[in-house]
């Protein structure tokens, strides 16, 4: 067993999660990324054998607590999400970092229209769909934040 | 291999499948009953610490520029607040500038309603640079109502004389012109004699009084009404030093003016009293002349 793995996975997850929920100023609120999602997306893309769609699923309880919304919501988002990234990690893990980006954007997108789905208004849409603007900003940190996670991963040799 | 990739791949489906109905079961439960806040508060304290943790140095920087900017905009306020006090500062001096005019137009209307005379303000606009003539120009002239041997006065007492009209201003001959002279008594004594210029503007001369007089320093000279020009009992002069030179029948004394004419701006002129336009020749004889 690699615990010393398991912590700094759990302590990325919680860094996470304690960055999702920091009270910020308005502009920035409105482009704050998923950071859970991209960590998530990280770990599972790296070890999938060993972090998968259960510990998505702890992490989206914590988050669906931390910003308040309905319990479960989050919890199926990021376990539905990580469950195509697992599905296809080995097509995912040989593109370039730039089409990594793509699927998080896409993954982002689907993950920010459930939530619309699920707690929007359907009949205001329209103006809804400024909800999707942090799954941009959570794509362009997709490069840092997998950058930072392998250099972890590769010095606390998570496999 | 591949037997084990398929079992790995269906284990995480069939995981994914479980936990997909667990969370929408969890969503339900959330939105229709109350006992998932159990659930939420004892998450929430425990994801606490994390937050704090996390959020701290954003916190500690946001409070940092907060005060960075708070800084700067004291700083911005104080550099308005300078400029503000530079400007009231200039208007402050003007304001005190204008008390003291106030202050000097009040003494001399005092002077006027004592008098019991109509008197018209005057202010002092040129001053004669010659030494031997002390002669002020003053800012109303024949239009005004200025008369040749008018009575120029100030809230301290005697100033001279008008000499000379023109339509808009009028030139005044001060006590301490060579030239001038008036008639003043000393108040104490009432002894007469002639209040005489000597060229200095600090000193005048108490002509024709007998050696034997009892002029004594520091009595105050004021105007006896004769020659009808001055109202009697004006402030002209005090005497500042007695000379008595048994060979000579006059006295010698030097006396100070009573108005400091160097630091003068404003004047009034004394109008006709009571009297008659027939006294306006005696007025005019008034004037002594060598």
């Amino acid at each position: 067993m690699n615990w010393k793995g398991h912590i700094v996975v759990g302590l990325s997850l919680a860094v996470a999660l304690g960055l999702g929920s920091i009270p910020l100023a308005e502009p920035v609120a409105y482009l704050w990324p998923d950071w859970v999602l991209l960590t998530l997306a990280y770990w599972c893309l790296a070890a999938p054998h060993r972090y998968g769609v259960g510990i998505a699923f702890v992490a989206g309880i914590f988050q669906d607590v931390a910003t308040g919304t309905l319990l479960g919501l989050h919890a199926l988002i990021y376990v539905l999400t990580m469950y195509v990234l697992i599905e296809n990690h080995l097509r995912i893990r040989l593109l370039h970092l730039w089409s990594q980006t793509l699927v998080i954007l896409t993954l982002a997108v689907a993950s920010g229209l459930l939530q619309l789905w699920v707690e929007g208004p359907a009949d205001d849409l329209g103006a809804n769909l400024w909800a999707l603007v942090p799954a941009l900003t959570t794509a362009l940190f997709w490069s840092p934040v997998f950058l930072l996670l392998r250099s972890l991963r590769q010095r606390f040799a998570i496999a | 291999m591949g037997f084990h990739t398929a079992t790995r791949q269906s284990r995480t489906g069939i995981a994914t499948l479980v936990l997909t109905v667990i969370a929408l079961l969890l969503m339900g439960a959330d939105s229709h009953f109350a006992w998932t806040q159990h659930i939420r508060s004892t998450l929430l304290s425990a994801i606490y610490p994390v937050q704090r943790v996390v959020g701290a140095p954003v916190l500690l920087a946001q409070a940092v520029s907060q005060e960075a900017s708070e800084h700067f905009r004291v700083h911005q306020r104080n550099e308005t607040l300078r400029k503000k006090l530079g400007q009231l500062r200039v208007e402050n001096q003007e304001l005190e500038a204008l008390r003291r005019e106030n202050d000097r137009l009040r003494e001399l209307l005092n002077e006027a309603q004592r008098l019991k005379r109509e008197v018209s303000a005057a202010q002092i606009i040129a001053e004669s640079p010659d030494p031997f003539h002390h002669t002020l120009t003053i800012s109303r002239g024949q239009l005004h109502g200025a008369f040749l041997g008018q009575p120029v006065i100030s809230a301290e007492g005697v100033v001279g004389q008008v000499t000379a009209i023109a339509p808009m201003t009028a030139q005044v001959i001060l006590l301490t012109d060579p030239n001038s002279g008036i008639p003043v008594l000393a108040r104490e004594s009432r002894v007469r004699g002639i209040l005489a210029g000597t060229g200095n503007k600090d000193l005048l001369e108490l002509r024709y009084v007998p050696t034997s007089a009892n002029v004594q320093v520091g009595d105050e000279l004021v105007t006896s009404g004769l020659g009808a020009v001055f109202p009697k009992g004006l402030q002209a002069a005090r005497v500042v030093k007695v000379v008595r030179d048994p060979h000579s029948p006059f006295a010698e004394i030097t006396a100070r003016p009573a108005v400091p004419v160097s630091r003068l701006e404003d004047v009034l002129l004394l109008d006709l009293g009571d009297e008659g336009p027939g006294d306006q020749a005696a007025r005019r004889a008034g004037r002594e002349a060598p």
